[in-house]
C-alpha cells in the first residue's frame, strides 16, 4: 500500500463523471445512477405516496437529466441539479391525478423539501412492499453486523468517514496516521463489509448501456 | 513519479477512494477507466453506495428493485436512442432536417433580397418615369432640366405632373428647392418646383 503525501480533497468526482458521458461513454452516466438513485427514490418516495409511481418518477428523473446533461453547467453540485429535476417530475407528473382533488390526497403526500437523505424513522415509505422492506432490512442487518464485526481501526475509519461525514485528511489527524492509511482503512473495512452484501445485490453482470 | 496500482484489489482502493471524493489525476484517470470496463468495478462502486448510505441511517432499497431500476433505465435510455450528447453527423437525419432547414431560409432570404430593388424600381421611381400620359406642355419649365439630360435625338419623356400641385408649389416654391439627395430615390416620395431662378 502506498502512503501518499497529504492532498486537498480532490475535485468533483460527479463532475467528471458527467464530462465522461458527455465524451460518449454512457458507462459513467450508470456510475451516477448507482450512486443517487437510492436518495431520489426517498426523496420522491416523501412526495408521492403511489408505489408504483415512485419508481416511475426516478426514471423520468434520469431520463430527464440524461437528455439535459449538455446544459448542466456544472455551476452546482450534480446532485443540487438532479434533486430538482426529480422535485419538479414529481410534481408534474401524474398532472391528471393531481388535478383531481379527490385523487390528489391518495397520490402525493404533504410537500417536504427538507433533507431527503435520512428517513424519518418509524416512518415507512407507502412505496415499499413487504417484501422490498424484508430485503432492505437484511441489507441493512448485513451492514451492521459487518460494521460490528470490523477491527477497531478499521471501524472507526469507516465510521468517521460514513457516519461523521470527515475528510481522509481530517481522519488522518484524528488517527494520528498517515493520510495513505486512513485511505486503505477505509477500504479494506468497506471490502470486508461487501464481501457479506455482495451475494445479496444480486447484480446482473455483463449488461451495458 | 508515481505508480499506478494494477492489481484489481488496488483498483478497488482506488474505486474507494472515489467514492469518497478523494482522489486525483492519475489515479481518478485510472480509476474512472477501470469503472467504465470492469463489471467487478461496477459492483464495488454500488456495494460501498449501498453501505454508504446504510451506515448514515438510510434504509436501502432492495438490492433486486435497484437491478431492476438499473436495467429498465438502460432499456428506455437504448429504446430512446438517447444521447447525452453527439456530435451531428452527416448521416444523421436531425442534422440532414436542419440542413435543408437552413438552405431553404438561405434562399427565401436572397430571394427577398434580390425582389427588393425591383420592388424600389417599379413601384418607387416609376411614376415619375411613366410615359404616355402627357400632363404638362413638353419643353416647359417643369421638364426642361430632365429634358436637357436626354440623350440627342431621343424622344424627351412626359411626366405625369398634376395642375393643382404645380400650382401649389408654384405659389409656395419658397419652401421648396432642389432635392436634398441630389438625384432619385426611390423610398421617398417628394415634390418639387423647379422653376426658373428669379
Amino acid at each position: 500500500m502506498s502512503e501518499s503525501p497529504l492532498q486537498p480533497p480532490a475535485s468533483d468526482s460527479d463532475a467528471l463523471l458527467v464530462q465522461r458521458t458527455l465524451d460518449g461513454d454512457p458507462r459513467a452516466f450508470e456510475l451516477l445512477v448507482i450512486k443517487y438513485q437510492r436518495r431520489i427514490q426517498r426523496l420522491i418516495g416523501r412526495m408521492v405516496r403511489e408505489t408504483d409511481l415512485v419508481e416511475d418518477i426516478a426514471q423520468e428523473t434520469f431520463i430527464k437529466a440524461y437528455r439535459g446533461l449538455p446544459q448542466f453547467r456544472g455551476d452546482a453540485q450534480f446532485y443540487t441539479w438532479l434533486y430538482r429535476i426529480a422535485v419538479n417530475t414529481a410534481k408534474k407528473f401524474p398532472l391528471e391525478f393531481k388535478r383531481q382533488p379527490s385523487l390528489s390526497d391518495k397520490f402525493f403526500g404533504p410537500a417536504d423539501d427538507g433533507d431527503e437523505t435520512f428517513w424519518p424513522a418509524g416512518e415507512p415509505s407507502s412505496y415499499e412492499t413487504p417484501e422490498t422492506l424484508l430485503a432492505a432490512k437484511q441489507l441493512a442487518q448485513a451492514v451492521n453486523a459487518g460494521l460490528q464485526a470490523l477491527p477497531d481501526d478499521l471501524q472507526q475509519a469507516l465510521s468517521l468517514r460514513e457516519i461523521e461525514g470527515l475528510s481522509y485528511e481530517e481522519i488522518a489527524m484524528l488517527m494520528d496516521c498517515p493520510l495513505g492509511t486512513v485511505r486503505s482503512r477505509i477500504f479494506r473495512a468497506r471490502e470486508i463489509i461487501s464481501t457479506r452484501l455482495k451475494p445479496m445485490l444480486n447484480t446482473q453482470t455483463g449488461k451495458r448501456w | 513519479m508515481q505508480t499506478l496500482p494494477q492489481t484489481d484489489e488496488a483498483l478497488a482502493e482506488l474505486v474507494s477512494a472515489l467514492a469518497d471524493g478523494q482522489l486525483q489525476d492519475p489515479e481518478l484517470t485510472q480509476a474512472l477507466d477501470w469503472l467504465s470496463q470492469s463489471e467487478q468495478g461496477r459492483q464495488q462502486w454500488q456495494a460501498y453506495h449501498v453501505l454508504g448510505d446504510v451506515l448514515r441511517g438510510g434504509r436501502a432499497l432492495a438490492p433486486r428493485a435497484e437491478d431492476a431500476f438499473l436495467q429498465r433505465l438502460r432499456d428506455q435510455i437504448q429504446r430512446e436512442s438517447l444521447p447525452a450528447h453527439r456530435p451531428a453527423a452527416a448521416n444523421d437525419r436531425r442534422f440532414l432536417w436542419r440542413m435543408v432547414a437552413g438552405l431553404a431560409g438561405l434562399v427565401f432570404v436572397s430571394l427577398a433580397a434580390w425582389q427588393v430593388p425591383g420592388w424600389q424600381e417599379k413601384f418607387g421611381a416609376g411614376p415619375l418615369l411613366a410615359q404616355g400620359v402627357p400632363a404638362v406642355p413638353q419643353g416647359g419649365p417643369a421638364s426642361a432640366p430632365f429634358a436637357a439630360a436626354q440623350a440627342p435625338g431621343a424622344e424627351p419623356p412626359s411626366m405625369i405632373r398634376d395642375a393643382q400641385l404645380d400650382a401649389l408649389l408654384a405659389a409656395h416654391k419658397q419652401f421648396g428647392g432642389a432635392s436634398a439627395l441630389q438625384g432619385p430615390a426611390g423610398f421617398l416620395r417628394s415634390a418639387t418646383f423647379e422653376g426658373k431662378a428669379p
